[in-house]
């Protein structure tokens, strides 16, 4: 038995030793990352027939192999990968939150409080020029604010295109690792020894990829891996697929694999999470910032259009805004104005100019209709027929208004102080007032006057209207004006609300015309007969601010032919644009001329001595206007603009204005105490915006902010759990692969006894082979 | 729980554990030092919506206030102007009562009227009053003095060049309040009402209205008489103010001479100095001077006819013609348009229309003024009675100004309302916006022991488990 048993005892002492390095190895790895636990596989060795006897032959030592559960450790792979996707996101997020600044004395919603409450102190005082300059800075505080979000956010994007690139990089090298991990593993596994921790490398090495990318590892063959991400190969049997960025015109950021053709997306990683702060949340934000500095900029100006700075109405204003030639052919006036590629959106509506003589202090109301096809040719048309004021385009297709010295122009809703400056109510020249229009004419229809220059007879054409059958006041007045009968009779026509107003063009008691005859008469509801004009005109004022919710024009009409003052009886019917009689005001005996009567909507109305004429169809027309632009065409062209801009990262102050706060525009009639633009300008903050979703300036951005902190708010719960899963994970792959100390302790005793054991085992033998040895 | 737990699961686990205490201590401590719940929207989206919600309230209240505080002071100079102006009427009218004392002579008269004059200036003064730079009483036309003098039709009157508007100023949500209160309320108010004379001269108002501000001077021009008187006795010829038709009668018997039913006069003794210049008034004040040299001592009724002409700008002369109930007289300086009825003249003395359109009281404190001087020269009685009719528009005026004064306290009384509900709303709010978003001290802190309870209990047991091994047994 002799050389059996010394070969048994010899199998044991190796395999203990060979148990104990394992341990050692073991003990030494203990905190060495990713490392895998290692055992000595032993098994009994195959027993030999002695003497009829099948002795066992002593132990093999087989192999030393390493305890690993690979799905665990891909589990652990794909939660390192969420939470590093996470971990980005919150990095970027948490750094927009803290450029917010709030809650906080110096947050935007802060900012905006400063600047409407120095619009409030303005309001009280608004002729003060330290109130106005302090309006006018905290505004430029507010714009600022926006600018520093805006670009902040741009260089935010710029830094994760920055992290994205160094990130690939990593990538690139930690792939790298893997190829070559792969060859070795395979070159030692050829010759049937497990590359244990070659393999705890590459694990380690593919967990660290999991941090950048969602990968996930397939066998090759050979003990080698390869390594997708979402589908695509990053690492192949042999070879890596490198990874780059690339970052577009617009900076949208794209990732490629080498020999790929369509962009990677990778769902989870640190890249990941860079690709969707810098893809989804923070253009969210900056497009959030942007809406509400787009509509800031558009109400505000749409209220600063209106108003008249301190300096007074406007001797020349340019607009910020180009027009644009839509359709290319190299012009802007064939394009439609309210698509003439504005920054704003503008709309069918009344723009109203007003031009002020400068010297008297009165001014003319002039109104522009806007049609959905309106021309961009049209409408400078419009406002070059406005005597005194002249529009052009300057080369880059920006409108520019001057007027001639001596007038000025404003875009206001004053009140017309003297509605009827054509004499058309008691006026001191001959007039003979038509009944309200539309006419129904027809082609050869006849007006027989007889002015004092002689007699005027007109015929009508079809050409001059655009449909006969329902002429317009407008039109039959500029057919009896270009009529050169008309003329040289020494007559002319007026327009009232609208009514067609036939005058003599000399006044005075001896200022006559008779009506002679012809086939129109009917239609515009006029008789044959003389008129005359009167050595007094009736001297008519309107003071107050219309209140009304809507723009409307009063149409005044006497109940009969009367004195002011004097008449028994004699009264003013007001009817409004509709038709309806809004008020009846009596100025028969009793009333005392120049006496102030009240009006619906916060007007009110006088009338001085003089006659006035039921059966010559006196009439004038007081305008109320609620909004002066319902178009929005000035503020979209940026005329009499507060801002400047049309987002977050060009949004400021009008120039000029910020140079001169006395062009801050906060009254609406001129009056350097008057504040009704300002307190239209505060109003702004009040309004429920469609744009922002039916919420106001200020609620939009309280709203944005919350959701900022939703979101990081959202983001660390979420990444709570995910820690806790992955935590949950790696002491699974601990409970598997982890090295406990202590039992290595308690094995290391144990295989020390067995080497002792060995050790005494072969004492035994060697005794009994000393026995027999002695026999001999 | 784990099956076969390692070193290494015992070291994460007691390190995870050490980090969420600490991160708890921290967060704890942060609260504490700041004294806020919210220091970044991610600590409470919600609430951080709600504390942005109620900053934007309370900005709103605080701006609010600072329109009330703004518009304060504002309304106390008002006031304080108003209420001097009040107490200068006052004076004003007790002057133009005495001036109404028939026991004075003229100088007393002009003595009243310089200190009038004097009244009108100071008036003025305060009419023009200032907060700051800009004008009160001027509408919204602040930068220019509302009131100033101006000469219209040879007057020199006090007009106005404000404007009739209200400048508002926010003091709650959609809740105005005028700041200012334009000065022609209150100073020159509209009176609807008809023309009103003096009545001296007998003209009365035509049918048709008048139209004109403050008043117009009527000239009346004597030109002759018509008609011998009886008994030898002649007209002098010079300073006669007799209109219309008037009967002399000198009654011989009784010795007295007696012009329509005014006074009958002794007759003046032949040679003596008033026979050559004798001036005998009627009942309504009109002069005819008599020459009593040629009387011969009868009796005799005769008719004696007086002509004259109005003007009001004292060159374009209409002559009167008793027919006349609706004679259109303008002044073209001032824009006056009166119609006379012309009918009832009786005597050529300057007469006074005050419009009821607008009762400007400089213009009525001028007129007291001229009045008292008398530069026409009327008798006592007749300056009474112009005094009077200037009292009556006075009398407007001093309500105008009460009533602006009314309006002023109302405006002072909706401030301090709107003061005290604004300061309510801001402790309410404010203490609403603290509740969101400031910690609550003392259960921060009882939540800071708690955390710091933990870590120290963590770090104790911690140190247990990983100091444990079997190493400290196996010898």
């Amino acid at each position: 038995m002799g050389s059996i048993g010394l070969n048994t005892g010899l199998k044991a002492l190796l395999s203990a030793q060979a148990a104990l390095e394992t341990i050692g190895h073991n003990v030494s790895n203990a905190n060495t990352a990713g490392y895998s636990r290692q055992r000595l596989d032993l098994a009994a060795s195959p027993s030999l027939l002695v003497r009829g006897l099948g002795i066992g032959s002593g132990v093999d030592a087989l192999r030393v192999m390493r305890t690993t559960d690979a799905l665990i450790q891909a589990r652990i792979v794909a939660q390192t990968g969420s939470i590093a996707r996470i971990d980005a996101r919150l990095a970027g997020m948490s750094q927009v939150q803290a450029l917010l600044g709030e809650p906080g004395e110096f947050g935007l919603s802060s900012l905006m409080e400063a600047m409407h409450s120095s619009y409030a102190a303005l309001a009280a005082d608004p002729a003060d020029l330290v109130l106005r300059t302090s309006a006018v800075q905290s505004t430029v505080a507010t714009t600022s604010q926006m600018n520093h979000l805006a670009t902040s956010f741009a260089a935010a994007q710029d830094d994760v295109v920055g992290q994205i690139r160094a990130q690939a990089k990593q990538v690139n090298l930690l792939a790298d690792e893997v190829v070559r991990l792969n060859q070795e593993i395979a070159n030692i596994e050829a010759s049937g020894v497990p590359a244990n921790d070659l393999r705890d490398q590459r694990d380690e090495t593919i967990k660290r990829l999991g941090q950048y990318l969602n990968v996930s590892t397939s066998e090759a063959g050979f003990g080698k891996v390869m390594v997708s991400v979402g589908g695509r190969l990053l690492v192949g049997a042999n070879q890596s697929y490198d990874l780059s960025a690339q970052v577009a015109q617009d900076g949208a950021v794209t990732l490629q694999l080498a020999g790929g053709t369509q962009a990677l997306q990778p769902k989870s990683g640190s890249i990941g999470g860079l690709l969707s702060f810098a893809k989804e949340f923070l253009p969210h934000v900056s497009q959030q910032l942007d809406g509400l500095a787009k509509q800031l900029i558009f109400e505000s100006n749409k209220a600063h259009a209106t108003g008249i700075p301190k300096t007074g109405p406007f001797t020349q204003l340019s607009a910020l805004h180009a027009l644009q030639d839509m359709d290319g052919d190299g012009q802007i006036g064939d394009e439609r104005l309210v698509q003439a590629g504005l920054p704003f959106d503008a709309s069918a509506g009344v723009l109203r100019v007003n031009m002020t003589d400068a010297s008297t202090g009165a001014f003319t109301s002039h109104a522009i209709a806007i049609e959905p096809d309106t021309t961009v040719d049209e409408f400078l048309a419009a406002l070059n027929d406005i005597p005194h004021l002249s529009a052009s385009l300057d080369s880059y297709g920006r409108l520019q208004l001057v007027s001639e010295s001596g007038h000025g122009f404003d875009f206001s809703r004053k009140t017309q102080v003297a509605p009827d400056a054509i004499g058309a109510f008691g006026g001191a020249a001959a007039s003979l007032g038509a009944q309200a229009g539309p006419y129904q004419l027809a082609a050869g229809d006849t007006l027989q006057l007889q002015g004092p220059g002689g007699v005027a007879t007109v015929a009508l054409s079809v050409n001059d209207f655009e449909d006969i059958g329902e002429a317009t006041a407008a039109e039959l007045a500029a057919v009896l004006n270009a009529d050169a009968s008309v003329q040289a009779a020494g007559l002319r026509a007026e327009v009232v609300g609208d009514r067609l107003v036939v005058q003599t063009t000399t006044s005075g008691a001896t200022a006559s015309f008779e009506v002679l005859g012809g086939s129109a008469l009917g239609a515009l509801g006029l008789q044959p007969g003389v008129v005359s004009g009167g050595d007094r005109a009736v001297a008519i004022e309107v003071s107050g601010t219309w209140s009304g919710d809507a723009n409307d024009a009063y149409v005044f009409t006497p109940t009969m032919d009367g004195v002011v003052g004097t008449t028994q009886g004699l009264a003013v019917e007001v009817r409004d644009a509709s038709g309806a009689l809004v008020a009846t005001l009596d100025i028969g005996a009793g009333y005392t001329p120049g006496e102030e009567l009240d009006l619906p909507n916060g007007l009110k109305v006088s009338f001085g001595l003089g006659d006035v004429s039921a059966s010559h169809g006196d009439a004038f027309v007081v305008e109320g206007w609620a909004d002066s632009d319902t178009s929005d065409i000035l503020a979209a062209m940026g005329l009499n603009a507060l801002y400047a801009g049309t987002t977050a990262v060009d949004i400021e102050v009008r120039e000029d204005l910020r140079d001169d706060p006395q062009l801050f525009a906060a009254s609406l009639t001129g009056a350097a105490g008057d504040n009704q633009a300002l307190l239209e300008l505060e109003s702004v903050k009040e309004l429920a915006l469609d744009a922002l979703g039916g919420v106001t300036v200020g609620e939009a951005w309280g709203d944005f902010v919350s959701n900022v902190g939703f979101d990081i708010q959202s983001a660390e719960n979420a990444r709570g759990t995910e820690q806790f899963l992955l935590d949950s994970l790696v002491a699974r792959r601990e409970e598997v692969s982890g090295v406990n100390v202590d039992e290595e302790l308690v094995n290391m005793v144990r295989f020390e006894q067995a080497y002792s054991a060995a050790a005494r085992y072969i004492q035994a033998v060697n005794s009994i082979n000393d026995e027999l040895l002695r026999l001999i | 729980m784990n099956v076969r737990p390692t070193q290494t699961t015992s070291y994460q686990l007691v390190q995870s554990g050490l980090n969420l205490n600490f991160a708890k201590l921290i967060r704890a401590q942060e609260m504490v030092s700041t004294g806020k719940r919210i220091l970044r929207p991610s600590d409470d989206p919600i609430g951080s919506s709600a504390a942005l919600a109620l900053r934007r309230q309370l900005g709103d209240v605080g701006r609010y206030m600072g329109s009330v505080a703004a518009a304060t002071p504002t309304l106390e100079l008002s006031t304080a102007a108003l209420q001097d102006a009040s107490g200068l009427l006052s004076d004003a009218k007790q002057l133009a009562v005495s001036g109404m004392n028939g026991t004075l002579n003229d100088a007393d008269r002009r003595a009243i009227a310089n200190q009038v004059r004097g009244l009108k200036d100071r008036l003025l003064e305060l009419a023009n009053s200032r907060s700051g730079d800009a004008y009160l009483f001027g509408g919204t036309a602040t930068d220019r003095p509302p009131f100033e003098e101006v000469r219209i039709g040879g007057e020199t009157r006090v007009a106005y060049f404000g404007n009739t508007d209200l400048q508002k100023v926010a003091i709650g949500l959609g809740v105005d309040l005028a700041v200012n209160l334009p000065g022609d309320m209150i100073f020159a108010p509209d009176q609807p009402g008809s023309t009103s004379w003096s009545g001296l001269s007998g003209v009365r108002a035509g049918t048709t209205a008048d139209m004109g501000s403050g008043f117009e001077t009527l000239h009346v021009r004597h030109d002759g008489i018509v008609g011998v008187p009886g008994s030898g006795v002649a007209l002098v010829g010079a300073g006669d103010t007799l209109l219309g038709d008037r009967d002399l009668v000198i009654d011989a018997v009784a010795g007295t001479v007696q012009l329509g039913s005014g006074p009958a006069k002794p007759i003046p003794a032949a040679g003596s100095s008033a026979a050559a210049d004798f001036v005998l008034v009627d009942q309504h004040g009109a002069e005819v001077h008599l020459d009593f040299a040629g009387w011969d001592g009868t009796s005799s009724t005769s008719t004696l006819h007086g002509d004259g002409s109005v003007s009001l700008d004292g060159s374009t002369w209409t002559t009167i013609d008793p027919a006349q109930t609706d004679l259109e007289l303008e002044d073209p300086a001032s824009g006056a348009v009166l119609h006379l009825d012309l009918s009832g003249m009786v005597r050529a003395v300057d007469d006074l229309a005050t419009f009821s359109g607008q009762a400007n009281v400089f213009d009525v404190l001028e007129g007291m003024a001229q009045d008292l001087e008398n530069a026409g020269g009327l008798s006592a009685g007749d300056v009474q009675q112009r005094l009077a009719a200037r009292l009556v528009e006075f009398d407007k005026n001093q309500d105008a100004l009460l009533s602006a004064l009314g309006t002023l306290g109302a405006r002072a009384e909706r401030l301090i309302d709107a003061d005290g509900r604004l300061q309510d709303m801001e402790t309410h709010l404010a203490s609403l916006l603290s509740s969101t978003e400031d910690a609550d001290l003392a259960s921060t802190i009882l939540e800071m022991s708690k955390a710091e309870q933990t870590l120290q209990l963590a770090q104790a047991t911690g140190s247990r488990l990983i100091n444990t091994s079997l190493l400290d047994y196996l010898r």
